[in-house]
């Protein structure tokens, strides 16, 4: 047979590239799927040493603890998917949050007006918005930089988010208000609910959505974009605002679920969501990557959590694990794009 | 210039094949001390494996090659180099952010004997040396990256006679990115160095060149020689014909079927590249231009297709004047633009040939509430792939993996979903073998046949010649001379562009 790289003659280029490319097919199937296979046969594998890892308490549990990493990946992906970087998911999550919490709580450390929450939500998510206009606006109108701008900006506002809080605690909060993050309906927490909700409208958003496509073609080949009638600027701040505003909703999860803000309300999660995505096969290099991939990379770093805390290992031997996982990932990642086998 | 008929170098039988298909088949090549000799031959021809076997990045199956007296099976780079042979590559290999000394001694360092450290002075004067003979009189020490193309080239040619004393030079396309003026200077140093006793292999597409600098010329067809000639003893058509063989006609005929005026563009300006140009296009014709690499002939297609913006003019479409400025607005008017480069500005390489098609007219196959018509998108793609003849294993193959006539099948997809009245189609058949070239050139007669204009802007004289209804030449950004059909021929473009050079 005729390998990829060595096609000379042009009569039989044709033939030769259809006969690489079913043959490819298979490959590229496992890769697509890298995160779910792996997360079948963990699970699997948890199910045999431990039976409690299949009950609806600890299903459920995983899944809660799947929501704030699972909106921020969404987050993270739609910029990676459009060629760009995002550092400030996190950042922004945590300042929206403070903001909104400091409006409403009656606690002697807020603003003290007590708003009324769904105005408090309204404004947070309209904030988380405007720093990834900020972001979008700098990073594809000026030209500048998206790691170090999204850098500076998430220093930012870690910075504000000390100041608002005065380095405290705010809590507690409306009840109204902490129903999304830590109301039940039925023995189904909300919060997963929406999860699904969230990751079905980005599916659909991606899939069958003209500016989804334009979300990757920009991603792919910006040249060609703009080449192609789509007004790539505006595309790239489009992503920017869309993950502001998934980070202040992840923001406002967050403080529901914990019932206060605080500057270091969550830690960690911005690599994580690094992680999760890069798993869920969206390419740093932008123009790649599904939802329902994402989806199976943060349910599969979830996972690997959950079991080692049933198992009562020590978090930090956790940490350690992830982190292979993650380099693993990377591993299959940088082999399955230079085609080695 | 010692003995001219002194053969340097003799390629004896050369066979090489990957897998099932045959790259070369016996072929033979010879290079006389003092010579440049052309390598012509359509794309997948064999000229690139041929020189790849003699400088030892492939291995040829069977055949000898003799250099001087010595005879090899097989070349390693490494006894290629000994040999004396070096390779100007089309991208320059030098390290930009070295002095030029530095990028001429890399690796072999004149060395204080006491010291052991770098001999500068030593290394500046020997590189002055050196740049005198090839004409250049610029400090060593300045960085490359602040040099002119054209002197990065040279600096490569310098090391590779003088410092790698090499005695065969392969030139693998070194013009394409050359401008007019340069392209003199290099020809005016092959000259000089010819008559040096050096020699040189001379690998180009524009085949008015290899008339220019060549001494005999080698054509390869399919991987087989064709013809060995001097150049003097044949002209440009039988060289073409060699080329591209009897069988094919690359440029079919078409019925012609023009109508009334529909683009008027009038003093159209883009500092500094387009200084007032005016030209109409009228419906159910194919407009050529023809102008040399900085004449303004790409500047003017993106303006036009709103790629790029422009200073003044105007342009009037279908009676109406319009101004665009943005792709968007070109497309919805009814303009596109076939890129020159086709990867760079016209292929989303890791997404479907679905999603590379439909890009450009998503909001024709969306449903009320605004989502894509995912069964009448493949549909529509499917017509195109089967009214264009396109080979793919599925339409949700990655374009990346496509050959080249069939991406630039995808891109010509993506501009006829937009029901498009004007393509703008620079370069279309550029790198793309003879088949695909036949087949692009049939889409375009079938084009205009439906009543749709074509402008088309190439390199390749002779297509320009064949395809164009009128053809108007371009000098530094003005319109130099207009050709009507009866009075277009080829001798006469390539005179008037000649004319612009000098």
């Amino acid at each position: 047979m005729i390998s990829s790289n060595k096609k000379v003659l042009n009569d039989n280029k044709e033939k030769s590239v259809l006969v690489f490319n079913e043959k490819f097919d298979t490959k590229e199937y496992i890769f697509e799927n890298f995160s779910w296979i792996l997360l079948l046969l963990i699970s699997i594998i948890a199910g045999l040493i431990n039976p409690i890892f299949f009950s609806f308490t600890n299903l459920s549990n995983l899944l809660l603890h799947s929501v704030i990493l699972g909106i921020l990946v969404l987050a993270e992906s739609i910029c990676l998917i459009s060629g760009h970087f995002d550092l400030t998911i996190e950042s922004n999550l945590i300042f929206t949050a403070v903001i909104a919490a400091w409006l409403i709580s009656s606690s002697s450390v807020a603003s003290g007006l007590q708003l009324n929450p769904f105005l408090a939500i309204i404004i947070m998510l309209i904030i988380g918005m405007a720093v990834g206009a900020v972001n979008g606006f700098l990073v594809a109108y000026v030209g500048m930089n998206p790691f170090i701008t999204t850098l500076a900006m998430s220093i930012i506002l870690s910075g504000f988010s000390v100041i608002i809080s005065k380095g405290r605690t705010i809590y507690p909060l409306p009840k109204s208000f902490v129903f999304l993050g830590s109301g039940l309906i039925g023995k189904i927490p909300v919060s997963i609910i929406v999860l699904f909700i969230l990751y079905f409208i980005f599916y659909i958003f991606l899939t069958f959505l003209p500016l989804g496509r334009k979300l990757y073609a920009v991603g792919n080949n910006s040249f060609a974009a703009d080449a192609s009638g789509i007004n790539t600027k505006l595309t790239i701040l489009i992503a920017y605002i869309l993950s502001g505003f998934l980070c202040a909703f992840a923001g406002w999860i967050m403080s529901g679920r914990l019932n206060s803000a605080s500057s270091i309300m969550t830690t960690d999660i911005l690599l994580f969501a690094f992680a999760a995505a890069v798993i869920g096969g969206v390419s740093l290099n932008g123009g790649t990557g599904k939802v329902l991939g994402v989806f199976g990379g943060v349910l599969l770093l979830s996972t690997i959590n959950n079991l080692m805390n049933l198992a009562r290992v020590s978090p930090f031997i956790i940490q350690a694990t992830t982190g292979g996982i993650i380099l693993f990932a990377m591993f299959i990642n940088t082999i399955k794009n230079k085609k080695l086998f | 210039m010692k003995n001219n008929n002194d053969i340097l170098l003799r390629m004896k039988n050369i066979s090489k094949s990957f897998g099932s298909v045959q790259a070369l088949k016996n072929v033979d090549f010879t290079l006389k001390r003092g010579e440049v000799h052309g390598l012509v031959g359509e794309n997948g021809a064999g000229k690139t494996t041929l020189m790849n076997i003699l400088h030892g990045i492939e291995a040829n199956d069977s055949g000898t090659i003799q250099i001087n007296s010595h005879e090899f099976k097989q070349m390693s780079t490494s006894t290629a180099k000994k040999m004396g042979i070096a390779v100007i590559p089309q991208k320059i290999q030098l390290f930009f952010e070295l002095s030029i000394a530095e990028n001429l001694f890399i690796n072999n360092w004149p060395i204080n004997k006491k010291s052991h450290a770098i001999n500068w002075s030593e290394m500046k004067s020997k590189t002055r040396e050196i740049l005198e003979k090839v004409d250049l009189n610029i400090d060593p020490l300045r960085k490359v990256s602040t040099l002119s193309y054209i002197e990065q080239q040279m600096i490569e040619i310098a090391k590779g006679f003088f410092v790698e004393k090499a005695e065969i030079l392969i030139l693998d396309e070194p013009t394409s990115p050359l401008v007019i003026h340069e392209i003199k200077i290099l020809f005016n140093l092959i000259e000089t160095l010819k008559k040096k006793g050096l020699s040189f292999i001379y690998i180009s597409h524009y085949l008015d060149e290899v008339f220019k600098i060549c001494d005999r010329v080698t054509v390869l067809r399919d991987g087989q020689v064709v013809s060995v000639a001097d150049i003097k003893s044949i002209d440009m058509k039988t060289l073409i014909k060699m080329m591209v063989g009897e069988g094919i006609n690359i440029y079919p005929n078409r019925k012609s079927n023009i109508g009334e005026d529909i683009l008027e563009v009038k003093k159209f300006i883009r500092k500094p590249m387009l200084n007032g140009v005016n030209f109409t296009v009228k419906r159910g014709e194919i407009l050529g231009i023809a102008g040399l690499k900085g004449s303004g002939r790409t500047e003017l297609a993106r303006s036009l297709c709103g790629l790029d913006r422009y200073d003044e003019g105007e342009i009037v479409y279908k009676g109406k004047k319009i101004k665009i400025n943005s792709t968007r607005k070109g497309l919805d008017n009814g303009i596109g633009y076939l890129t020159e480069d086709r990867i760079k500005w016209g292929l989303f390489s890791i997404r479907s040939v679905i999603e590379n098609t439909t890009i450009t007219f998503l909001k024709k196959i969306i449903n009320k509430a605004g989502f894509i018509k995912i069964k009448e998108e493949k549909d529509i793609v499917q017509s195109y792939r089967d009214k264009l003849n396109i080979k793919i294993a599925s339409t949700n193959q990655q374009v990346k993996y496509l050959s080249g006539g069939n991406q630039q099948k995808v891109i010509i997809a993506k501009l006829l979903g937009s029901d498009l009245d004007i393509f703008i189609f620079d370069e279309p058949t550029f790198g793309i073998d003879v088949k695909a070239k036949m087949y692009i050139h049939e889409i375009m007669n079938m084009l205009v046949e439906e009543g749709k204009s074509i402008i088309l802007i190439s390199s390749d004289v002779m297509e320009l010649v064949r395809m164009s209804d009128r053809i108007i030449i371009l000098k530094e950004g003005k319109i130099q001379k207009e050709l009507l059909q009866d009075s277009i021929n080829e001798s006469k473009i390539i005179s008037i562009l000649e004319g612009a050079a000098g």
